[in-house]
């Protein structure tokens, strides 16, 4: 289960990111957006991720994404991306780690925020309440492959 | 790579207690951020705004100027301390009363 929050009726997610290992994984909130057909990160973040921009933000590596607001210029990055959750149950006194990996995420440099988007989010049952303040995410059984879930 | 296997290696390079220290870290500045929101809203804008675990609030103002940002961003990291910045929560404050989490 991983838990969600809320700023200002907006629902973000925590999770620490990492490229192929998760030694270096850096801490970071995404915008739950099932609007988003992928996960997308600030240049900001990929810089923390040890990216190269200039690797990465050149022309023939462009994509177009239309939306509501008007096109918007992507920049895709191929590799072993894992998203790791930690779930702390004081009572059991254990800790679960779940990790999900997406083969592919795109780097908007316009981009205020990360966004976790339908690729990730489609792996789990999402449950939100905007009353009572509460996100929940559970892995579905129809998720596929691509996470590992287990605890200390 | 077997699962079991994957997780092996995984449990060796993790350091646990970092990622929780983080996510503390990231909960405190989170609440305070919440604390001082109305705050925020009202003094700060025009700025782009940090708020740390232990509650402090740093601010730099907006600029579109691409070379004067990174000369204020070097102060943000500067104020909150560059291993804060990513445990801090950021947002960046258009007009009294809008807040952008960044």
């Amino acid at each position: 289960m991983c838990r969600g929050f809320f700023v200002d009726d907006q629902p973000f997610l925590f999770a620490f990111l990492f490229r192929k290992t998760p030694t270096d994984a850096i801490p970071e909130k995404f915008l739950l957006d099932t609007g988003s057909n992928c996960t997308c990160i600030t240049s900001n973040t990929a810089q923390s991720l040890g990216v190269n921009l200039d690797d990465v933000v050149k022309e023939d590596n462009c994509q177009i994404a239309e939306g509501i607001g008007g096109d918007t210029y992507v920049y895709p990055m191929f590799d072993s991306f894992g998203f790791l959750f930690v779930d702390e149950s004081k009572e059991l006194k254990k800790t679960s780690i779940h990790i999900e990996y997406l083969e592919r995420i795109d780097l908007i440099p316009t981009l205020s925020m990360s966004i976790l988007g339908r690729d990730i989010l489609k792996r789990f049952d999402l449950n939100i309440s905007t009353v009572l303040k509460t996100i929940e995410l559970k892995r579905n059984d129809f998720g596929g492959e691509g996470h590992l879930c287990f605890s200390v | 790579m077997e699962n079991n296997e994957k997780i092996a290696e995984i449990l060796k390079t993790l350091k646990l207690d970092v990622l929780k220290e983080r996510i503390e870290q990231t909960n405190q500045s989170n609440s305070h951020f919440l604390r001082l929101y109305k705050e925020l809203g009202e003094k700060y804008a025009g700025n782009i705004v940090a708020v740390s675990a232990t509650g402090k609030i740093a601010h730099i103002p907006f600029t579109r100027d691409i070379s004067e940002a990174k000369e204020h961003f070097k102060r943000l990291e500067e104020q909150v301390g560059r291993d804060n910045m990513r445990t801090a929560t950021i947002s960046y404050i258009p007009k009294p009363g809008q807040i952008l989490l960044l």
